[in-house]
């Protein structure tokens, strides 16, 4: 039984032990607050005062749910520990941190699963299968990404814990996504709007193999949506396409008006029931077992960092960055 | 009054049938083609079972033209109408450069004539719905406006329109910054731009990638990408999204259809039975109607000259590899 400390009290935090009760083989023997972040409930879990105090107990491997400003500490104390760690880009807010993260896990030799839930789940795999077998050479991709913010959700970036940046936070997903599913990424243009509680980034990637993507990231009250993806992937011979609206095998309206749960809303299930979290997890207790290597390691996970923070710097100036060009 | 109507030039894949669609939809006679290139306005003639004539001929017998030659020729026709005191209405964009396409508004207005864009989307009724939305507050404080204007990639050269190297940006852009500008009453200030020519082999790019700000800093991205597959049942798309801080509106020009499935040829596969807009018909319509009135049509040779620079300056940008503002001569 793998016994994993799970740092962190975000959305994810919650998820990801969810899925670690429904896991076989691996267990939640601990949590703890990321340093400097709120408590996270107990629950089954021994809760810790930090992650110091989970470290110096039994556990096999460390979980890092914190918003990529408090990723560093956390990660570099877990590697220090010689403990496997699963954290996901982006691994910091900026690229000192990030670059710093890496080095700690790649000095201390420990395994390692950053990516995310865009790495894992059965229709992003769906999507990355279709490049070059369906769409020949890729050409323009277009990334729909709504995040709904619900009613009563006033302190939600308090709750969640989350960077604050959207497209750290929800644009660095589908960075990640594309990185793996169509190339290296050589310059990032992107504008950001604001309007009342309303946030809006529109960002135009450009690859080293010259195709192109539109990534189009929303995050705004909107009490009645439900949260969306999609994915419309052209290429010279054909398209692959995504609309998680399409995939609901469920739709439920309910006169009382139920504030639907984003994270039972997406990521979606397969045919056994898994979602992007369960796979990516089970694959975190194998890689910590030393069953199988990481498919999304740091070095990769640094990159997709990178690219993202390209993002960042770009709509900040108003120009093309380029993610060698980040942090000089 | 039934105005008479002729085609200058129908090398644009817009050309052919314009004069037959025009009588269909207003009171108006079409009174033949007229063609520098005598062996293609013949052919088109008789495709539209109508009479050709030399350009000069025909302008002395019409009240208005429909300009579609290829973009280098464009202002030549135009000037020639004007010169003979003969409304215009010209294939978009009006030039490649926001100077040219003054200089063909310019010798309308000298002549006393009328030029208009063939720009439909804003006879649109899923556009005019959208409108409606954003002036009644219904997304609030507009932030954004996301475009798109796709289509599969042409297979003739006419529906290229390819000058100088030149391919989607110059004849995919007009029509989404067009409605983008009616809807939001701002211009386009700045352009930055990824193209490339990565679904054929074609001259002239086929994927273009537009990421603009408008005079009020509303942000507008716009695709309009030779990017789908010849089997797509979606072929051409036009679609806007208003995203504002009191909520998202999506408009999709061409989503009204009846899905249909053939197992058997020709056209095995999925295909759409399309019952939406007729913008075209208004089109024609208003076009007539401001010959008759005397008074603008409604996208306007202005307009034609806004979107040129928005054209030139996408051109300018792709080529810099930065942000280019986006100008014109008043």
């Amino acid at each position: 039984m793998l016994r994993v400390g799970v740092v962190g009290a975000t959305d994810s935090a919650r998820v990801h032990r969810a899925r670690y009760d429904e896991l076989e083989g691996v267990s939640v023997a601990g949590v703890a607050p990321a340093p400097g972040g709120p408590a996270p409930p107990g629950g089954d879990a021994h809760a810790y005062e930090d992650v110091e105090e989970l470290l110096a107990d039994a556990v096999d491997a460390i979980d890092v749910c914190a918003p990529a400003g408090a990723t560093r500490p956390a990660v570099e104390s877990a590697a220090a520990a010689g403990l496997p760690v699963a954290c996901r880009a982006p691994l910091a807010d900026d690229i000192a941190d990030a670059t710093a993260v890496a080095d700690a896990v790649e000095d201390a030799g420990v395994p390692f699963v950053g990516g995310g839930p865009t790495r894992f789940g059965p229709e992003y795999a769906a999507v990355e299968e279709g490049v070059g077998e369906i769409t020949g050479a890729p050409g323009v991709v277009r990334v729909e990404r709504e995040y709904p913010v619900r009613e009563g959700a006033a302190d939600w970036r308090a709750d969640a814990g989350e960077t604050g940046s959207l497209l750290l936070d929800l644009a660095g997903l589908d960075v990640g996504f594309l990185r793996w599913a169509i190339g290296d990424i050589e310059r990032v243009f992107a504008r950001e709007s604001a309007a009342g509680d309303s946030e809006h980034a529109l960002t135009l990637l450009r690859f080293g193999n010259g195709a192109m993507a539109h990534l189009d990231t929303l995050r705004a009250p909107l009490p009645e949506a439900p949260y969306r993806v999609t994915v419309d992937l052209a290429g010279r011979e054909g398209n692959v396409e995504f609309d998680s609206g399409d995939a609901a095998a469920m739709r439920f309206h309910d006169a009382g008006g139920s504030e639907p749960d984003p994270y039972q809303e997406l990521p979606l299930t397969d045919g056994h029931g898994r979602d992007a979290y369960h796979y990516r997890l089970a694959h975190f207790r194998d890689v910590a077992a030393g069953d199988t290597a990481s498919r999304a390691s740091v070095a990769d996970a640094l990159r997709t960092t990178r690219a993202t923070l390209a993002a960042v710097e770009s709509a900040r100036r108003g120009a093309p960055v380029a993610p060698a060009e980040v942090g000089r | 009054m039934t105005v008479r109507v002729g085609v200058l030039a129908p090398y644009h894949v817009h050309g052919p049938g314009f004069g037959p669609s025009t009588v269909e939809a207003a009171d108006a006679e079409f009174v033949g083609i007229g063609d520098h290139d005598a062996e293609r306005g013949r052919r088109v003639a008789e495709e539209d079972d109508t009479e050709f004539y030399p350009v000069e001929e025909l302008l002395e017998r019409v009240d208005a033209v429909g300009v579609f030659a290829a973009i280098p020729e464009r202002h030549r026709y135009i000037a020639a109408a004007a010169e003979a005191g003969v409304d215009v209405i010209v294939e978009k964009p009006l030039a490649l450069t926001a100077e040219r396409a003054r200089q063909s508004a310019d010798v309308c207005e000298e002549h006393g004539v009328l030029l208009g864009m063939a720009l439909p989307l804003r006879f649109n009724e899923v556009v005019q719905q959208a409108h409606r939305l954003l002036e009644a507050g219904a997304v609030g404080e507009l932030q954004s406006v996301v475009g798109t204007n796709r289509c599969p990639l042409p297979s003739t050269p006419e529906w290229i329109d390819v000058h100088g190297g030149r391919g989607t940006v110059a004849a995919h852009t007009c029509h989404v910054t067009d409605i983008a500008r009616a809807v939001t009453g701002e211009e386009v200030a700045e352009v930055y731009a990824e193209t490339g020519r990565l679904f054929g082999d074609h001259p002239g790019e086929d994927a273009e990638l537009l990421s603009m700000e408008m005079t009020d800093g509303t942000l507008f991205t716009h695709d309009g990408s030779r990017s789908r597959p010849d089997n797509h049942h979606h072929g051409a798309t036009v679609e806007m999204k208003l995203v504002g801080s009191e909520g998202v509106a999506e408009l999709n020009g061409y989503d009204r259809h009846a899905r249909e499935i053939r197992d058997t040829e020709p056209n095995a596969g999925h295909n759409t039975n399309n019952f939406g807009s007729e913008h075209n018909t208004r089109l024609h319509r208003d076009f007539v109607a401001a010959v008759r009135e005397r008074r603008p049509m409604a996208v306007t040779g202005e307009d034609g000259v806004r979107e040129a620079a928005i054209v030139e300056a996408a051109y300018e940008s792709a080529d810099r590899g930065e942000p280019v503002a986006v100008e014109w001569p008043e």
